[in-house]
């Protein structure tokens, strides 16, 4: 049984100045009983999100809309269990697969083989399991014989290509999301879109962050919106 | 307030504890507490009888249960020490079950050296080999000291510095290096040092033969207490790998620390027994053991030497090992939600 739940979850980010982060300047601060780099002690705490609160179950298709730092890729974050609550409790149930930054765990020296079994073994998998894929993501990026030459050698639409199809090449039951369709050319985009909704249609629980409404309202059937960090349920029509 | 009390409230202390058990199947429960019951209805107990009984508190979905158990002191002690996980053993436990991930990536990253250049690693094993030989035999000539003797010293020494150094330079930046990871992968964070580690066990097992065939060459009569360098080599790789934890928290939090770091190294080298032997000092081998690394090289080299390591090397560096995790995971286990926000 697929769920994710938040109680009333806050999450702050310390934010740190560069003198901040010196450890010289700490030790002169403190030896010096907070009279000289006064600065370095002063660390800005940032509240990313404020007590949000929801209940998620199976068949649940999320999209997350809200301005530029709103927290989006926080929440998402969060909810991958990346990042910690200061507050609140978050209790989950079922495999996380995240599409959030791509290439995560990529190593330029590697070939394109060598990095598929690489980053999926990141993501989880066995070694064994790591190569059942390699024949479909073979097909799906196109890149034939370059998938034998260092990664660092592809073009960076070829990367993307690359990223994108290791990405959504697991089977979680909790899909997070965050705005990745506008990768490469028009041809290629049209098929990720299509991986992408196959993808969807399997998972339990799928979670979207997106500036583009249309999308947001095709694939998901809640909608929440954050502002500032806070998170309120909006309805279809409320757009 | 009796010793059990005392050790429920430090653990309790440590942070936000998290409470499981085999009994409901390994529950993850949301809130826990224990307390003695003196504490929480003094008089209203038999005294002798309330100090045995321990209240164990905790809650799934919110729901307040209690068990109340009659427990001798030991057992209380059993019971918290499997009931009771922190988040830095849960991290921990969470890497060992991923060793999968550790080896695969360790050796993922040697291959992609051994891709960079012919040799790979063996460069490595190529330049220690060339400068143990040639400054052995410059200074064993300009101090007139022992060739037979002092090459190999030197060799163990040297191959030693490097497994050490090469473990605190890079542990610096352990957790920085890999903060797409960290940022977008739930793994757990000690995977990263452990990696780290394994990697620099294989650099080490790259370095080894170099000392193995001087050694043969100069004709150094081995014995079996060669094989006490194997527990050593283990008991000083257990050292590094709290210390690459530790080091890799600070470097998070601190930017500057790499940069501290490495330039206290050369340092160090001087100041630990890597070209010469602690007794070969005579006014200042005393200060020479207050250094941990002296112990860390000593260890082991005196089993590759042919003899027995002395007593307080050997206690000395299980004291640091015990010390060294206990403060390192009081640490982790306070600051581990937050690297996520440092790299």
């Amino acid at each position: 049984m697929t769920f994710l739940k938040f109680d009333n979850v806050t999450v702050q980010f310390p934010i740190y100045s560069t003198r901040s982060m010196s450890l010289r300047n700490q030790l002169v601060r403190i030896s010096t009983g907070g009279n000289i780099e006064k600065e370095a002690g002063q660390i800005q705490i940032v509240t990313a999100l404020r007590n949000v609160s929801f209940d998620l179950k199976e068949g649940d298709a999320v999209g997350l809309i809200g301005h530029n730092g709103a927290g989006k890729s926080t929440l998402l974050r969060t909810m991958a269990g990346s990042y910690f609550p200061t507050a609140g409790k978050i209790t989950r149930n079922g495999r996380v697969a995240t599409v959030l930054e791509l290439g995560a765990g990529m190593d330029p020296d590697l070939s394109g083989y060598e990095n598929i079994i690489r980053m999926r073994i990141l993501l989880g998998m066995s070694v064994k399991e790591s190569q059942l894929c390699i024949e479909e993501i073979e097909q799906f990026t196109e890149l034939g014989n370059f998938l034998q030459l260092p990664v660092r050698t592809y073009s960076s639409g070829m990367a993307t290509r690359l990223m994108f199809a290791v990405a959504t090449s697991t089977q979680p039951d909790i899909l997070l999301v965050d705005e990745v369709f506008g990768a490469g050319d028009a041809a290629f985009q049209a098929k990720a879109k299509e991986r992408m909704e196959g993808l969807i249609k399997s998972v339990g629980i799928f979670v979207f962050a997106s500036h583009v409404d249309e999308l947001v309202q095709q694939y998901c059937n809640r909608f929440f919106r954050l502002e500032h960090g806070s998170l309120s349920e909006i309805g279809r029509e409320d757009f | 307030m009796n010793l059990a009390t005392r050790f429920v409230k430090f653990v309790q202390e440590l942070s936000s504890i998290r409470l499981r058990t085999t009994a409901v199947n390994r529950t993850e429960f949301d809130h826990c507490a224990a307390f003695a019951v003196s504490d929480i209805a003094p008089g209203v107990l038999d005294e002798e009888a309330a100090k045995n009984e321990l209240i164990v508190q905790f809650s799934i979905n919110s729901q307040v249960h209690c068990i109340g158990t009659i427990l001798s002191t030991p057992e209380r002690f059993l019971m918290f020490s499997t009931l009771i996980t922190s988040p830095a053993i849960d991290d921990l436990v969470g890497a060992a079950k991923k060793h999968q991930i550790i080896i695969f990536m360790a050796f993922s990253d040697l291959k992609a050296r051994y891709k960079r250049s012919v040799l790979g690693p063996f460069w490595m094993t190529l330049s220690t080999a060339i400068g143990s030989v040639g400054l052995g035999f410059l200074w064993s000539e300009l101090m007139k000291l022992d060739a037979k003797t002092f090459v190999p010293t030197l060799t163990a020494g040297l191959i030693l510095w490097q497994f050490i150094s090469g473990v605190i330079s890079e542990s610096t930046t352990v957790f920085n290096r890999q903060s797409s990871l960290i940022r977008n992968l739930p793994l757990p964070l000690s995977i990263h040092p452990a990696q780290l580690m394994f990697r620099h066990v294989i650099n080490l097992a790259h370095n080894a033969p170099v000392f193995i065939i001087i050694a043969l060459i100069l004709g150094v009569k081995f014995n079996s207490t060669i094989w006490l360098a194997f527990p050593c080599i283990i008991l000083v790789t257990l050292n590094l790998f709290w210390l690459a934890l530790l080091v890799g928290l600070l470097g998070a939090r601190f930017r500057d620390l790499e940069f501290m770091v490495n330039s206290f190294l050369p340092l160090l080298l001087f100041a630990s027994p890597v070209f010469y032997r602690p007794n070969f000092l005579t006014f200042s081998q005393n200060i020479m053991w207050m250094n941990p690394f002296s112990h860390f090289i000593e260890i082991v080299r005196y089993p590759l030497l042919g003899m027995a390591p002395p007593w307080f090397v050997v206690m000395t560096n299980i004291a640091l090992l015990i010390g060294g995790w206990l403060f390192t995971l009081w640490l982790f286990n306070r600051k581990h939600h937050r690297v996520a926000f440092w790299v």
